[in-house]
């Protein structure tokens, strides 16, 4: 069936449902655990959750081509916006299997509209909880919810179990989020992306990532977070997904006044393997080939209350 | 993806299904840190003319390697993915941050007595001199 998406601020049932689903695959355990992983520290069993925290830091770590240091698997590449759909949507599904409903969708944040910051209800106990190291209000804070596995300042994988970090608005090269002015700029941009398909061109794949113009829309929103957000394995943080749940919102729009296209085509060279329209997208949680094609039109499984 | 089973898939056997479809990439995660190379690699053609900037670092902190790779884009910004939606002007304010960000990975801050020789991490580095412009990378 096909879901809809809904402002978490105003869709507090969505809320709810999100927060309630987080914790049940926190606490579900399929089977591996951090040594089958190769991550260093006492072996420990991987909760479903943790799996996409896994996934989108291996992601992250495999450069597309090997031999540089920029475009990789799942960012600063043309697969930014159909990776991220599809790791959003198979956390959605997820969502619906442990709550036994498949009307569960992801609400999204609109972190670009008027007032959106520190004070916003997204913050309070009622919602997501607030700012803190340790963050310690909440349904995701100290002693309800753990940080299992984190990155650490090689990039490397550690086991870990410690609470959530947020540093809300206290990074000075983020003290602000992004706004609508921000959001219609990227929107107005015709091209999806362009040579050399990393992240210093121009484009609306790079600009609603955040690289160019430089740190605003989703990576501006990482660094305003901060704390866990801000490192490889931001998806510790739940509202990652409402960050992606937003930018994908945003792509889904430029979509409907652009059209559903996707560059590099199949015919581009070697080197941009990994990001071409029909290239597979990277993911350890399905067993067949998903790709940039299959997630240009996803209306059959969600759509969203509004569009920007 | 028409006709594809979402639901299927995402049951729990399916992704156990899954994870063991792709244990050997999984087996290497947790060290699978960003090194794809140990230089960037900037290209450009202007007026026909091809231009190539390899860039590499070696960094310590108090006396001992911070093993990390950092790229420098055609922008001229320095990036790495321990912090990885941020980039830099200054390869020293990434670094900056980076212990800022991992303090528990830095511990003492007493310096060794002499610094290593070599590089532990086996990183080939540029040889020559490094000459810098206005923009320090």
């Amino acid at each position: 069936m096909t879901v809809v998406r809904r402002d978490v601020l105003s869709a507090t049932d969505d809320l709810d449902a999100f927060v309630a689903g987080v914790l049940r695959l926190k606490d579900e355990h399929l089977g591996p655990t951090t040594a089958d992983f190769g991550i260093s520290g006492p072996s420990v069993p991987v909760s479903t959750y943790d799996l996409f925290v896994v996934w989108h830091h291996l992601a992250m770590m495999r450069m597309t081509p090997p031999g540089q240091l920029d475009r990789n698997a799942a960012h600063n590449g043309p697969v930014f916006l159909p990776w991220h759909r599809l790791m959003l949507l198979l956390m959605e599904l997820q969502l619906q299997r442990v709550l036994g409903d498949d009307a569960v969708a992801l609400p999204y944040w609109d972190w670009s509209a008027p007032d959106e910051g520190a004070t916003s209800l997204l913050w309070s106990a009622m919602a997501i909880g607030g700012s803190g190291s340790p963050v310690i209000t909440g349904p995701f804070r100290a002693g309800q919810f753990a940080v299992r596995v984190a990155s650490d300042s090689t990039s490397r994988l550690r086991a870990t179990d410690r609470p959530l970090r947020r540093a809300l608005g206290l990074n000075p090269r983020a003290p602000t989020l992004p706004t609508s002015a921000h959001v219609l700029a990227a929107l107005q941009e015709d091209e999806y992306d362009a040579p050399n398909w990393d992240s210093a061109t121009s484009g609306f794949r790079n600009q609603l990532e955040g690289w160019n113009p430089g740190l605003q829309l989703h990576n501006r929103v990482h660094v305003w977070v901060g704390g866990d957000m801000g490192l490889a394995t931001s998806p510790n943080d739940p509202v990652f997904y409402l960050n992606h749940a937003a930018v994908d919102r945003i792509w889904e729009s430029w979509q409907t006044t652009h059209g559903r296209r996707y560059e590099p085509p199949d015919i581009a060279p070697p080197e941009l393997a990994g990001h071409r329209l029909s290239d597979p997208l990277h993911s350890i949680l399905t067993s067949g080939v998903t790709t940039p094609a299959d997630m240009l039109d996803v209306a059959a499984l969600y759509t969203y209350d509004s569009l920007p | 993806m028409t006709g594809f089973d979402w639901k299927a898939a995402s049951q729990a056997e399916a992704i156990r299904r899954a994870l063991r479809q792709h244990a050997a990439d999984l087996q290497h995660a947790g060290d699978a840190h960003a090194h794809g190379a140990d230089e960037s690699v900037r290209t450009a053609t202007h007026h026909g003319h091809h231009i190539e900037i390899r860039t590499g670092y070696r960094i310590t902190v108090d006396g001992r390697p911070f093993a990390i790779s950092a790229a420098v884009n055609n922008g001229g910004r320095v990036h790495y993915h321990g912090l990885p939606t941020r980039d830099y002007a200054s390869t020293v304010d990434l670094v900056k941050d980076a212990i800022d960000t991992f303090p528990d990975d830095f511990g003492d801050s007493t310096p060794l007595a002499e610094p290593p020789h070599g590089d532990q991490t086996g990183a080939q580095h540029v040889r020559g001199d490094h000459t810098h412009g206005p923009h320090e990378h």
